[in-house]
């Protein structure tokens, strides 16, 4: 499946972790450690 | 032709110059039956390779090396794989490099080739507390 469909991709950048999380845009460094670790621990996407 | 002009090279270059241990940019290509984007991958992985005297575009063949494809997880082409002093760094560069991107690779040589993580220690402390494996994968030229 093309990578773009399977998550959705309509806007860049788009983070993807763990096949499960989403974060739209570009976040500054604390609050993109904070979006990757907190939902990487099953949240629900945005 | 070369992608970059003289000025960029030069600011490039300056830019890159703090740079101590070899880097290895494995790309993976597939020449028959892949597409184009796999020829400008290489054009951009030899234009960066050409700013440092350690940094080095080493060729694969998506179909033909698969020990390799397999030790370092490709299973799309172009692929770049970025390794530091031999040591694979897990940065992965799917696609060609071009327009912002270019940067990006800019960035993630610089990374392999110093070991400088340029964050801020409450984020190195908190990655550190990381017990489980995490893939990021980061979405950033629209196709």
């Amino acid at each position: 499946m093309d990578l773009s469909r399977r998550y959705r991709i309509t806007g860049v950048p788009k983070t993807i972790v763990n096949d499960t999380v989403e974060i739209l845009g570009g976040l500054p460094e604390s609050d993109f450690v904070d979006a990757v670790l907190q939902r990487a621990d099953g949240a629900s996407p945005s | 032709m070369a992608l970059l002009s003289p000025q960029d090279r030069q600011t490039l270059t300056a830019h890159l110059a703090p740079i101590s241990r070899k880097v290895d940019l494995l790309l993976f290509t597939q020449t028959i039956g892949g597409s184009e984007s796999g020829l400008i991958a290489k054009q951009v992985a030899d234009e960066v390779a050409s700013l440092h005297e350690k940094i080095a575009v080493v060729e694969k063949n998506f179909v033909l090396d698969t020990d390799d494809r397999a030790k370092y997880g490709v299973d799309k082409a172009p692929a770049l794989v970025v390794l530091g002093d031999g040591a694979d760094t897990r940065i992965r560069f799917y696609g060609a490099n071009t327009g912002y991107e270019f940067v990006s690779l800019v960035e993630a040589v610089l990374l392999a080739g110093t070991g400088d993580l340029e964050l801020e220690p409450e984020t190195v402390a908190s990655l550190a507390a990381v017990d489980k494996p995490m893939h990021i994968q980061v979405f950033s030229t629209p196709t």
